[in-house]
């Protein structure tokens, strides 16, 4: 009796323990809310306009912060919304995910209309993309649109103008290539093809331009234009520079890498996000004051309307929030002109409150601003793929430029072959 | 009503084991059941909809993917590959470790050192050494002069040697450990008394060694075997994807790419259950032959 009494008595402790440590929650109050974003860039000028928060509301509110990496976060958040704990009240969701979370995140409208805010006159037409069937499921925090980033050192030396099309641009890659073939000093132009995410953007930055799209206005469909001989010139002039090693190897070269190469001083042009003109210009930058930055508006040979490559952070709040009151006031401080301005001029945040980038205290800071502000207003901004099926397209493209690379299938088989996958991809959802 | 002795005794082991019987059942054999359940949906998990049950259609798709065909074949290759390296090598360095060494203590932490990091920081890690443009591997081999640098991460001819390397010194310290607690679970006065008879070192380790480490080593090998088709963190930190061409597609990215591409959980859980499939059948060699013992 005494031994079966002490392994009951073992049994209730262990399962009584394991109850207890699966459903702590965490103390909240309604003058609490959570924040989850990404680290990195995002995430430090995210902290520096919620440390302004929490000092404009000292002692009457408290954010706390949690930044993880940005492969990790879509993971993160979805758990959160399956499970419906809602232990994040305020989150950053990017326009890659975005369409993925639609159905878990708090519709914004009324918290909107009670505060009055003209959020067509702040952010304009940014608001069409985080809308969906007329509920505004968060405010823009962050925005980026690639820009062609050049040596003009290097660029003048060649006796040529800033390339405005797909054959300029591999002839100002051709002329600023130095050093031998098989280990270079300086590479013309970097190409990113190792992660689905930015080989997407890559193409995109090339492709967009000329109006021509991976899907169709609707984003229903793959776009015909995939199949046109200007798509073809556009793959075929990648390989050239691959073949000719004028770009270091695009599929295992990342945004880090072109970011360092420039500060090493060994690369000459590529495309990249405005918002890291800062960091590629640093102070120790072999490249710092011999940058130029431009908008690439080649002649449109598309059927759509050319764009330029863009995408954005939005602040929302989850469905389930236990605070969405207070969330909503964060995030509507975030989202000011007042903090946006800080956000940019102090943190390298790409505002969202556009007007900023034609800000003179802004474009000190960042010189490849104005590129960014002609890209919005001259050319247009789009985020390529801005639909549920995101990832697997930017996986399918990412293969493609590598059977493209790698010579399995040539030029003319690229267009065709991501049709076919988007095609394939689509029909599944 | 009286208990006899015996029942009592018996209700008692069945108490003492009780605990980890829940939680077996709760952390293992619910999480199963419910997978397996899931994996006969449509589930996605961005979708409003309520899941429809699809039976097999999920595990009969997947089997028809060439991805997932060309992800099987490449986790044999790198499991033959790794495995192989890190018990040969693992078995040279316990037989090192084993002999009378100056410094073998430290030796052996410093052997054992890459088993405490974390696969992902080691993917970093190595990523950054073999980077072709500022990585220090190509720095060095083209100082010694080497005319053609090997692409270690952008060239598929190369994906497979560079997983076995980074793989091998990330698992080998583990086999290192096991195999040197079997050397020194065996008695000398074997190795002597061959020694007396007048045995080499090559006979002794053929003969005597070998034979007693063949059980542990087939452990050894079965948990290597298991483990290497489940390898994720190293590659998706070195490749970010399925790698060059995707020469790094291997199970456990396939899996990945499943699950958060496009969030179908249904189809994501109906991969994880073909690799348990798997898993089982390469594991029937193992039990038949304990069966035998």
């Amino acid at each position: 009796m005494k031994k079966f009494m002490t392994v009951l008595l073992i049994c209730l402790a262990l399962v009584s323990t394991l109850a207890a440590s699966g459903t702590e929650e965490s103390e909240k109050n309604e003058n609490s809310i959570s924040f989850i974003c990404s680290a990195g860039g995002s995430g430090r000028s995210f902290e520096g306009g919620l440390n302004r928060f929490i000092a404009a509301n000292e002692g009457k509110v408290d954010v706390s912060i949690d930044m993880i990496a940005l492969a990790s976060l879509p993971d993160q958040l979805m758990t959160q919304f399956v499970s419906g704990t809602a232990f994040y009240d305020a989150i950053a969701v990017n326009s890659v995910w975005q369409a993925s979370m639609v159905n878990f995140l708090l519709p914004l409208n009324e918290y909107i209309g009670r505060d009055n805010l003209d959020i067509d006159a702040l952010y304009g037409a940014q608001m069409d993309a985080i809308t969906y069937d007329g509920n505004v499921i968060g405010l823009p925090v962050r925005t980026g649109t690639d820009v062609l980033y050049y040596r003009t050192d290097m660029l003048a030396e060649a006796g040529l103008e800033v390339p405005h099309d797909i054959q300029s641009l591999l002839e100002a890659a051709r002329a600023m290539t130095k050093g031998p073939e098989d280990n270079r000093d300086v590479y013309g132009f970097a190409f990113m093809a190792q992660d689905p995410f930015f080989c997407t953007n890559a193409l995109a930055d090339l492709l967009y331009p000329e109006g021509i799209y991976f899907l169709n206005e609707e984003m229903t469909a793959p776009c015909e234009d995939l199949l046109t001989e200007e798509a073809t010139e556009v793959f075929a002039v990648l390989l050239q520079m691959y073949k000719e090693n004028l770009m270091p190897n695009p599929m295992s070269w990342t945004y880090d890498d072109s970011i360092v190469a420039f500060q090493e001083d060994r690369l000459a042009m590529t495309f990249d996000d405005f918002m890291r003109a800062p960091t590629v210009e640093s102070e120790d930058s072999g490249s710092r004051g011999l940058l130029g930055y431009a908008s690439y508006q080649p002649e449109p040979s598309g059927s759509n309307a050319p764009r330029a490559r863009g995408g954005w952070w939005i602040l929302s709040i989850d469905k389930n929030s236990q605070n969405p009151d207070l969330a909503w006031e964060f995030i509507k401080y975030m989202c000011s002109y007042e903090t946006q301005e800080y956000m940019a001029n102090e943190w390298s945040n790409g505002p969202s409150i556009l007007s900023l980038l034609d800000d003179e205290t802004f474009n000190s800071v960042n010189k490849a601003a104005k590129a960014a502000y002609e890209n919005y207003f001259v050319l247009g901004v789009r985020d390529p793929i801005s639909i549920v099926a995101r990832e697997e397209l930017a996986t399918a493209i990412q293969e493609t430029m590598h059977d493209l690379f790698l010579e399995r299938i040539v030029p003319e088989e690229v267009g065709p072959a991501m049709y076919e996958k988007f095609e394939n991809i689509l029909s599944r959802y | 009503m009286q208990i006899s002795y015996r029942t009592k005794n018996n209700i008692c082991k069945y108490m003492f084991i009780l605990p980890a019987l829940l939680i077996l059942l709760f952390s293992v054999v619910y999480p199963w059941i419910w997978s397996f359940c899931t994996s006969m949906t449509n589930w996605r998990l961005t979708s409003a909809s309520v899941p429809e049950f699809i039976g097999l259609k999920n595990y009969i798709d997947v089997l028809k993917d060439d991805k997932f065909l060309l992800s099987l074949r490449n986790s044999i290759i790198f499991m033959l590959l790794s495995v192989m390296a890190q018990v040969v090598l693992g078995l040279a360095i316990a037989l090192l470790l084993n002999r009378r060494l100056f410094a073998r203590r430290i030796l052996m932490i410093g052997i054992l050192l890459p088993y405490m990091l974390t696969p992902t920081m080691v993917g970093l890690v190595w990523k950054m050494l073999l980077h072709s443009n500022w990585g220090i591997v190509n720095y060095y081999l083209r100082t010694i002069g080497l005319n053609t640098i090997p692409d270690w991460l952008g060239d598929p001819s190369f994906t497979m040697l560079t997983l076995t390397v980074v793989a091998t010194w990330l698992h080998t310290p583990w086999v290192t450990l096991m195999i040197f607690a079997g050397l020194q679970s065996i008695s000398d006065e074997y190795i002597e008394a061959a020694k007396v008879d007048g045995a080499s070192s090559v006979q002794i380790f053929w003969r005597i060694t070998l034979p007693m480490l063949s059980k542990l080593l087939v452990i050894v090998i079965l948990f290597r075997v298991v483990f290497s088709f489940r390898e994720f963190d190293i590659i998706y930190s070195l490749f970010n994807s399925g790698g060059p061409g995707n020469s790094a597609m291997l199970l456990g990215v396939y899996l990945y790419q499943i699950f958060s591409g496009s969030w179908d959980i249904g189809r994501a859980s109906a991969v994880s259950f073909i690799m348990l499939v798997i898993t089982i059948i390469l594991s029937i060699p193992v039990v038949l032959r304990k069966k035998e013992g």
